[in-house]
């Protein structure tokens, strides 16, 4: 299947035609890391440059404002899905895939490789995708109240807030100006759609339960993994999707593409969630165990509330009363919140990993991706 | 957002004498509400619709009792309601076919919206003040509806699967970020205080009338008139309501220049209207 891989893909890992001979992979391992890296190292690095030209402005302060994220980058996890995705799905034919069907075309091209390239809309859609997100951070900086993210001063408390929610507005509105411009209105749906998600989960973040009856427990965690969709998985889900799209890719592969993405965003926020309880402020970038000063019941409590079921009242009335956080704090240590959190986001992970080992052939995106995977469980910040 | 109003009621304030420009309007939406039976229901529809937004808010929030004051900035902003007068208006003006189809309708509809959920959201969010200024129970809850209603617009601008109709409403949001943004004026040019004005209170109306002449597929030269009609149109409303500015741009030539292209728009009965709205924002009485 790999035997026709183009040489650019081969000049960039060395050990790629070992590997592909090898079939238990084990000399693989090894060069995970380096793989992923290498392998849309190039594309990366044009994203954030691309995203504030696409912010040029002539007021010089609303494009800096608007610009302020883009310079420390973060983790880039959302536009190194998107290329990874790019590049597996070209590995399906994609942009070659006959329309007709091959038995009926005859007509033979031995020179015909497959791609394993990135088109310049997917590489265009991981900056647009990378502008919804952080739109939605300034927009949460001012809504949370932060003061820090990234490891610098947050955009609310940088240039305040009419300046971070105008400079949110204006890098959403660049970036569906631009989403237009791919001329593709399955794409558009898909990022249209996941816009609306993440202002639906800030709503649903206002509260840790849902008021009616019944069992309350088992509401409040289909309640916070729908928040979590909506919040985090939406986007990664949706912008693989789009990367799919954009690659040509048949219907059930963008399907499974949109599940992995889909679990793989609830994984992410599962950590974050766990880690939000780890670890101190250093480690982060930003102030720790800020969900309970927000007033936010995530995994960890709910786990903790399984087993001690007076924990409820606090979760119902946010953490609002004295030593409620720190009570809250206590009964995750005992009922082990964490750990049970951290389980959870594997058992996604698992299932990420399954979807796209049983629709991509195994080949250096899809090495990567998996990789990523790994990486979502087992970061520490 | 108020309960199902009868459409006298929705239009938009203007002036300390407002009967004559209420009655323009009552006469533009009985005009075509007389062609369509589709097109009476239109603001009626759209109240509703908005109406139903904030039930929705209401919902979400768990009757937040602020949200009303919330949305004020909107709910008594000058140009309410007028986008999607404008958006109804040229829907009719830009094309020969007098009975479009339901089907076509419903865009129109949408478009409509479209408009009124971005000039909505514009108006909520410019108000956010800082930290020091205002509760931070109403900065969060005002960044949260205009987002909702900003993302709703975009999920409906997706379902017209029409790319330049939402590239175009997509540039009018950071057009009225711009001219939005806080600036120190004493060093602004007049071409910048121009292209201020412009970006407040121009640019947002001329694109929602040549989205309606996109939706009628009219042709480049239709549609390049209801784009000037809207730029003029918007320009000459503000400048009523504001102060003498810098612009050095004056409300009668505004008008006259929205009038002139008119002309090339096809004679149907609405184009009549059209004339008689720019006049009324000309009328000295308001």
């Amino acid at each position: 299947m790999l035997r026709g891989v183009r040489n650019s893909v081969v000049r960039r890992s060395i050990h790629f035609s070992v590997c592909h001979n090898n079939t238990n992979n084990s000399p693989c391992v090894a060069q995970e890391k380096t793989e992923t890296a290498t392998l849309i190292r190039d594309d990366l690095k044009r994203v954030s440059p691309g995203m504030r030209r696409m912010l040029g402005c002539n007021l010089d302060h609303l494009q800096d404002a608007s610009t302020y994220y883009t310079l420390a980058q973060g983790k880039q996890l959302r536009p190194s899905l998107v290329l990874l995705v790019s590049r597996a799905v070209s590995l399906l034919n994609g942009i070659n895939r006959s329309v007709a069907s091959e038995r009926y075309i005859l007509d033979c091209n031995p020179a015909l490789l497959l791609d394993g390239d990135v088109l310049p809309s997917q590489l265009r859609l991981a900056q647009i995708t990378e502008m919804i997100h952080v739109a939605s951070l300034l927009h949460d900086d001012v809504i949370d109240l932060a003061t820090h993210r990234r490891g610098q001063v947050s955009g609310n408390i940088a240039f305040g807030n009419q300046q971070a929610v105008f400079a949110g507005d204006f890098i959403l509105a660049r970036a569906s100006t631009a989403m237009a411009r791919l001329r593709n209105t399955r794409v558009t749906e898909l990022l249209a759609t996941v816009i609306a998600d993440l202002i639906r989960g800030e709503f649903l973040q206002l509260r840790n339960v849902d008021e009616k009856g019944g069992d309350a427990l088992q509401a409040s965690f289909d309640y916070y993994l729908e928040k979590s969709y909506l919040k985090t998985a939406s986007l990664i889900s949706k912008s693989c999707m789009a990367a799919a799209v954009l690659g040509k890719a048949v219907p059930s592969i963008v399907q499974a593409i949109g599940e992995f993405g889909r679990c793989l965003g609830i994984a992410f926020q599962l950590v974050d969630d766990a880690l939000d309880f780890k670890s101190t402020d250093g480690d982060l970038g930003k102030p720790a165990n800020a969900d309970l000063k927000l007033g936010l019941a995530t995994a960890p409590v709910l786990f903790a509330w399984k087993q001690f079921p007076e924990l409820e009242s606090a979760v119902r009335s946010n953490f609002q009363s004295k030593g409620a956080i720190e009570q809250a704090r206590q009964y995750v240590r005992e009922a082990d919140g964490v750990r049970k959190t951290e389980a959870w986001a594997g058992q996604f992970i698992v299932k990420a990993k399954g979807l796209l080992s049983s629709h991509i052939p195994d080949s250096p995106p899809l090495q990567a991706l998996l990789d990523i995977c790994d990486r979502v469980i087992t970061r520490k910040k | 957002m108020l309960t199902y109003v009868r459409p006298a009621r929705l239009m938009p304030r203007f002036g300390r004498n407002s009967s004559t420009w209420s009655s323009v309007l009552l006469r533009a939406v009985g005009v075509v509400s007389q062609e369509s039976k589709y097109h009476s229901d239109l603001l009626a529809t759209l109240s509703e619709e908005m109406e139903n937004l904030r039930s929705q808010l209401v919902q979400w929030t768990n009757s937040e009792p602020l949200l009303d004051t919330v949305i004020q900035p909107y709910t008594t902003s000058h140009a309410r309601f007028f986008h999607p007068l404008l958006v109804l208006l040229m829907s009719r003006a830009s094309t020969l076919d007098a009975t479009p189809s339901k089907q076509q309708y419903q865009r129109y509809k949408q478009l409509s919206r479209i408009t009124e959920l971005i000039h909505a959201a514009n108006a909520i969010h410019k108000s956010v003040q800082e930290h020091a200024k205002e509760a931070h129970s109403i900065t969060k809850l005002k960044v949260l509806v205009g987002d909702y209603l900003l993302g709703k617009a975009s999920v409906d601008l997706a379902s017209l699967k029409d790319n330049s109709i939402t590239e175009l409403m997509a540039s009018a949001i950071a057009n009225l970020i711009e001219g939005n943004f806080p600036q120190t004026r004493d060093t602004m040019s007049i071409e910048s205080e121009r292209r201020r004005l412009r970006l407040q209170s121009a640019f947002l109306p001329a694109k929602a009338c040549l989205c309606a002449s996109i939706l009628n597929r009219a042709s480049e030269h239709i549609s390049q008139a209801c784009f000037e009609y809207g730029l003029h149109l918007g320009t000459a409303m503000q400048l009523r309501q504001s102060n003498p500015d810098k612009t050095e741009i004056r409300l009668d030539d505004e008008v006259n220049r929205a009038k002139k292209v008119l002309s090339v728009l096809p004679d149907v009965e609405v184009k009549q209207t059209l004339y008689e709205i720019a006049d009324a924002i000309a009328a000295n009485d308001g």
